[in-house]
């Protein structure tokens, strides 16, 4: 299990490897939050999540919603890793699907 | 003691998780074995195959949400054998039982070594899954665990007409804390049919004032089912306490007029499961801490004492915070007891004998701490009473009795103590049998003529169970005298009354607390002795002239009646002076009344138990000793036995092996000091 943020210039990459689930809720928290100060480009690298919870569904949804009033630009890794896929569907989240670019 | 708080609070969060859980499923184990011996007996009740469902499914899911995986997909197998009973697809056979409580067993066996304490037999464990499959007969709906596929899976049986249902879900705000995720509840959802997820993500706050371990997210699922409401509910079973929810039928099935006909079903909030429980409600306190909080307690009675009069206000509040304190350590006897079912049940097996056990007075309450240790003698006791006592059903019947026998485990109160009986309609004590082995061991001779209280002590001897062992089939390695020496640990009692051919009963008699009595404080010379306050009765007034008209005979005439005293003076050689006036404090005894001569009643005394320590076990007459206000120690008395230590002495003086206590070292007597000087 990891949450990793990698802070560059424009643009913060955030790492979910794993399984990550609410044990690293809190720390997933500050990462995210520390990634939205002023950047405009924000990454979300996923490739190795083997498995989550609500909670980082609820966290991943919140600070997509931050990103997009900040103006930043959220990238999310491609492909959708299965765990996420599977977890989205199963929480009636497709619809709600963050911005893919 | 010191090293557990520490210990508890370096615990990752989720090692507490799994304690709690592992706690949590040894008492539901406890109450599913009790309620598969009673399907035993009531093989068609359906409430009870219900219970067996869900406490079965409870552990499976908390056990997966624990990370206990082996737990989850063993009981699986097991859940979904009484799915089907559920479902009418499976009879319960006494095969299905006692492979269940085997199966159980086993489940205990592997909360067991998850915590590195034990040793798991797998082999044991595919075998009792293979025979479960044997049981049930259908390999589609019953796998062995090695299988490995998903634990949260919940056999749905096509029953009848695909319902749509509306199910509102919204977690409580401590749900994910508790460690149940809504993603498995959902998951587990899928399984019973087609469903349809709507998130609302509306209450979900800006990511700077989200509380990441509290879920924000409400759903609404419509689910197109065959199964029934009781199925979809039992999907939320261990998370109903911590969630809102709402199970309605969207459009009400044509052919089925109950499920219209129930709408008090409709608002659940908070779940059934807290109905249920709302009387039985109940805190679980680590041991360690309790202990901590009955010796502070303890502390602060001893310093009250001190205070004296001012502190006539303290007092009230300290006698409430140590009957609050003394409360919280008392827990029904209920549970011991009914893990004698068990031991009945497979007893009676093996015997061969048909016994049913009966328990009355489950509610009566007793310090844990006696709780704790009375497991043993209860069982020893049990057992004795179905080896020995309970004759063979044929037998039984031929002696014009039942053919089943009856054990019964019954609890009641008696002042300060608690009665504890084991009772059996067996035959007996073999009163005959017993004579034989004692002559033969040489306790009594050849002509002796026994009382039944006199068979009763050789019984409860400690020599005599050894004897029991070389001629008992059985071949148990404990006798009677081990039970009686963990009951008198206890400061307790044992009594044994029999009748030839009705049965035995046995007796215990235990305090209600091992922490603090109310006792009366005495004073015989420099030396302070507490005597407890429940036995106490009065207390009256001894001259020398009193003692000159009974001829120095150790009596005194109270109101008319003859009652014999014990000198503690004489008795412990306490070698200062005798005051003009003594007390006698009159106490009432398993001998009748018997008084206690001391020199000064100094008054009810709150006595904080401590316990006088391993050197001096041997010391019976004395059940422990308490600190005075001003740090001084004083003795608790133990009546009963002051008054047999006195009879023994009295009666080694007649035969002449007495050593009149004068030649005794000063200050020393029955292998304790008392400090007089």
């Amino acid at each position: 299990m990891a949450v990793t943020l990698d802070r560059r210039a424009v643009v913060s990459v955030v790492g979910l490897e794993g399984e990550v689930d609410i044990r690293a809720a809190v720390e997933l928290k500050g990462i995210l939050l520390a990634a939205l100060e002023s950047r405009q480009e924000l990454r979300l690298e996923m490739a190795g999540l083997t498995a989550l919870d609500i909670t980082i569904l609820q966290l991943l949804c919140a600070f997509a919603r931050a990103a997009a009033k900040a103006g930043a630009k959220l990238i999310l890794s491609e492909p959708m890793p299965k765990a996420m896929e599977v977890a989205m569907d199963l929480a009636g989240m497709g619809r709600v699907a963050v911005v893919t670019q | 003691m010191s090293q557990a708080p520490a210990a508890l609070a370096d615990a990752l969060p989720i090692d507490k998780y799994k304690q709690a859980f592992q706690e949590e499923a040894r008492e539901i184990l406890v109450e599913l074995e009790s309620t598969l011996l009673e399907l035993n007996q009531r093989p068609e009740d359906g409430e009870l195959v219900g219970k067996t469902f869900r406490a079965l499914h409870t552990i499976k899911g908390s056990g997966a949400m624990f990370g206990f995986d082996e737990v989850a997909a063993f009981t699986h197998d097991l859940e979904n054998a009484f799915d089907r009973v559920r479902n009418g697809r499976l009879r319960v056979t006494p095969e299905l039982v006692d492979l269940s409580l085997t199966a159980l067993d086993q489940i205990k066996a592997m909360l067991h070594s998850a915590n590195d304490s034990g040793v798991i037999d797998p082999a044991a464990g595919r075998n009792i899954l293979a025979q479960l499959l044997h049981l049930t007969g259908s390999p589609d709906d019953v796998r062995p665990a090695s299988a490995g596929a998903s634990p949260i899976e919940v056999a749905s049986e096509p029953t009848g007409e695909k319902v749509q249902w509306k199910i509102c879900f919204s977690p409580g705000p401590g749900m994910l804390r508790n460690g149940a995720d809504p993603l498995l509840v959902l998951r587990e959802l899928k399984q019973l049919g087609e469903l349809q997820v709507t998130a609302d993500l509306s209450a979900v706050p800006p990511l700077a004032e989200l509380d990441p371990e509290r879920c924000y997210l409400r759903w609404e699922i419509a689910l197109t089912t065959a199964a029934a409401r009781e199925a979809i509910a039992d999907v939320f079973l261990f998370v109903e306490d911590e969630c809102e929810l709402r199970i309605e039928p969207v459009a009400p099935p044509a052919d089925n007029a109950a499920s219209t006909a129930q709408p008090e079903e409709t608002p659940c909030k908070f779940g059934r499961r807290s109905e249920d429980r709302a009387g039985m409600s109940s805190i679980r306190v680590p041991t360690p801490k309790l202990d901590q909080f009955v010796d502070l307690v303890g502390e602060l009675v001893t310093v009250q004492a001190r205070l004296g009069e001012i502190a006539a206000r303290a007092e009230r509040l300290t006698s409430a915070l140590r009957e609050n304190s003394m409360s919280i350590r008392m827990l029904p006897i209920r549970g011991t007891f009914e893990r004698f079912r068990r031991l009945v049940h497979d007893l009676a097996r093996d015997l061969r004998k048909e016994v049913e056990l009966a328990i009355d007075g489950g509610d009566t309450e007793l310090d844990k701490t006696v709780i704790d240790q009375l497991g043993d003698p209860l069982m020893h006791l049990v057992r004795n009473s179905m080896d020995h006592g309970i004759e063979l059903p044929e037998l039984r019947q031929a002696a014009g009795k039942q053919a089943v026998a009856t054990v019964c485990l019954s609890a009641r109160y008696s002042g300060a103590n608690v009665l504890i009986e084991v009772a059996d309609d067996g035959a007996g004590i073999d009163a005959a049998a017993v004579r034989e082995r004692a002559i033969a061991k040489g306790l009594i001779d050849a002509g002796a003529v026994l009382t039944e209280a006199q068979i009763a002590s050789l019984v409860l001897s400690p020599g005599f169970s050894t004897a029991r062992q070389v001629t008992d089939v059985s071949g148990r390695g404990v006798g009677m005298d081990v039970v009686r020496q963990r009951v008198e640990a206890l400061r307790g009692t044992i009594h044994l009354s029999s009748r030839p051919g009705l049965g035995t009963t046995v007796t215990l008699r235990l305090p209600l607390t091992l922490a603090i009595i109310d006792g009366l404080l005495v004073r015989v010379g420099h030396a302070f002795f507490v005597l407890p306050l429940a036995s106490s009765l009065e207390c009256v007034e001894l001259t020398r002239e009193d003692i000159a008209s009974t001829n120095g005979k150790h009596v005194a005439n109270v109101r008319g009646e003859v009652i014999p005293y014990i000198r503690l003076r004489e008795h412990f050689n306490i070698t200062s002076e005798r005051p003009e006036r003594e007390q006698i404090m009159i106490a009432e005894t398993e001998d009748g009344r018997c008084g206690f001569v001391v020199d000064e009643v100094l008054g009810d005394h709150q006595t904080v138990i401590k316990n006088l320590g391993r050197f001096y076990r041997h010391v019976q007459f004395v059940s422990g000793a308490t600190i005075l206000g001003d740090g001084t120690v004083a003795l608790i008395l133990d009546p009963d036995r002051v008054i047999q230590d006195a009879l023994k002495t009295v009666s080694e003086a007649r035969r002449g092996h007495w050593v009149p206590p004068p030649t005794a070292p000063p200050g020393v007597s029955n292998g304790l000091q008392l400090n007089s000087s």
